[in-house]
């Protein structure tokens, strides 16, 4: 079984798990049952068939998202007298202690848990359907001894792929920022080599930051892992953003042409900062455009001792998720080496 | 507002239609993926009938009487190396239901398209 097929029946096998929650054992089985002899036949027939593993998760989320209504209402009504005709069933009176507990525990009709976890699915399939983030870009810098590279940092934004789909760097934004070094006693002229080889309709630009931006940049990225990992206790939020706004908010606002107002309500707009960086590098106007176009014409100038922060921009086409890349080799090339 | 106990909706109905249409073809008894994709093929549908939807219209099918079910053996299903299906077959009580949701719909003139009177 595919891993999207595993993903998909161990959803519904949980949603069932949940909206049985509190149903005697003999109810929850039985539901259970039915559903897991139904998620057999439906991929057993897709397989037959020979339908993509792809769409046939797709039919069985839609079948399980489509009828989570009616589960809730199923619980909430119907199980109720189920679970009457049971108890009397059994002789026993629909009054019993045992049974209050329960109710209360669930609610009078049993809806409290069906209904957050309704929600809780809800959530979970905007998730799935949402862009998704490719995996890291990797960035590979070949340099020669003289030029150091150091600090280097990156962010990758996608905005079309579904997380049960095709990885895609459809409309993506890629910026890649680092420190370079001129170890040298001569002024380098430095090019970056490698972008023309993105694939066709790719953009990207090079140049040099304003200073700070790079820390800036890379505190802006701690603060979004922050925001993301906010949830799960792994960061602490509240401190990552306080150390933010105390020592990068103004230097990153200037360097974002104050499209940033520094708080995490932006984080989801985030990926839009890519736009900055191709606009506005002050050096990048003559290397930004079609990669197919020849490549990049653009220096960075680096005297003897000096360091400036570099940043590379890739934007990816929309409209397509042909092309998809996952690393990027590039080579700082300094023209004025003896 | 609540239902009357012998008063059918249309996936219901649909459901008893298609059952007494396969037992008319030789299945005796039908399970829930199977009577899922029937509807769907006879009304020519592009989508099988939901989850939640499906086995909940079964299960208030089977508490009205309107259909009677049985686990098949577990050897049965083991040998053919899938899980145990639950098996429904239409009783006479919803037959006689169907019969008249089919009156009522007629003289509604709303009887759906792939609904097959009884």
């Amino acid at each position: 079984m595919s891993a999207v097929l595993w993903l998909t029946t161990s959803a519904v096998r949980a949603w069932a798990a949940v909206y049985t929650l509190g149903l005697p054992p003999a109810l929850r089985r039985e539901r259970q049952a039915e559903l897991e002899s139904d998620l057999w036949e439906q991929l057993h027939t897709a397989s037959r068939d020979g339908r993509p593993p792809l769409r046939t998760a797709g039919d069985i989320l839609l079948r399980v998202v489509r009828g989570t209504p009616a589960d809730v209402l199923w619980r909430i009504n119907d199980a109720r007298a189920r679970q009457m005709e049971l108890v009397l069933a059994q002789g026993a009176s629909l009054r019993a202690p045992a049974r209050r507990g329960q109710d209360s525990w669930f609610g009078r009709n049993g809806w409290v848990v069906p209904v957050a976890m309704l929600v809780a699915v809800v959530a979970f399939m905007w998730w799935l359907m949402e862009g998704t983030r490719p995996s890291r870009l990797a960035f590979a810098i070949d340099s020669p001894d003289h030029l150091a590279v150091s600090d280097a940092s990156w962010e990758l934004r996608a905005r079309c792929c579904s997380r049960s789909g095709v990885p895609s760097w459809d409309g993506s934004r890629a910026v890649h920022t680092f420190r370079l070094t001129n170890q040298a006693d001569h002024v380098a002229r430095v090019r970056i080599e490698g972008l023309e080889r993105l694939p066709a309709g790719f953009r990207y630009a090079y140049g040099t930051a304003q200073p700070g931006a790079v820390e800036a940049h890379r505190a802006f990225m701690d603060l979004q892992a922050a925001f993301r990992d906010q949830f799960t206790g792994a960061t602490d939020f509240a401190a990552t953003t306080a150390a933010f706004e105390a020592n990068n908010l103004r230097v990153f606002a200037e360097a974002y042409g104050g499209f940033f107002g520094g708080t995490p309500r932006n984080m989801g707009e985030a990926w839009q900062l890519g736009e900055y960086w191709l606009r506005n590098l002050p050096d990048a106007t003559a290397c930004a455009g079609e990669a197919a176009n020849g490549g990049c014409a653009s220096y960075i100038w680096v005297t003897p001792g000096a360091a400036v922060d570099v940043a590379v921009v890739i934007e990816a086409p929309p409209g397509s998720s042909e092309g998809y890349v996952r690393s990027i080799d590039l080579a700082l090339v300094d023209l004025a080496a003896p | 507002m609540r239902r009357r106990p012998d008063s059918l909706i249309p996936l219901e109905a649909a459901i008893l239609a298609a059952g007494i249409d396969l037992r008319a073809r030789g299945a005796a008894y039908f399970h829930g993926f199977g009577i899922a994709r029937e509807i769907r093929d006879r009304a020519g549908a592009r989508l099988l009938t939901a989850h939640g939807t499906l086995y909940r219209a079964l299960d208030r099918l089977h508490r009205a009487g309107l259909l009677e079910s049985e686990w098949e053996e577990p050897a049965l299903a083991a040998n053919e190396g899938r899980p145990r299906r639950r098996l429904y077959r239409v009783t006479p009580a919803g037959e006689a239901a169907l019969a008249k949701y089919a009156a009522e719909a007629e003289t509604r003139g709303s009887l759906r398209p792939g609904f097959a009177q009884p």
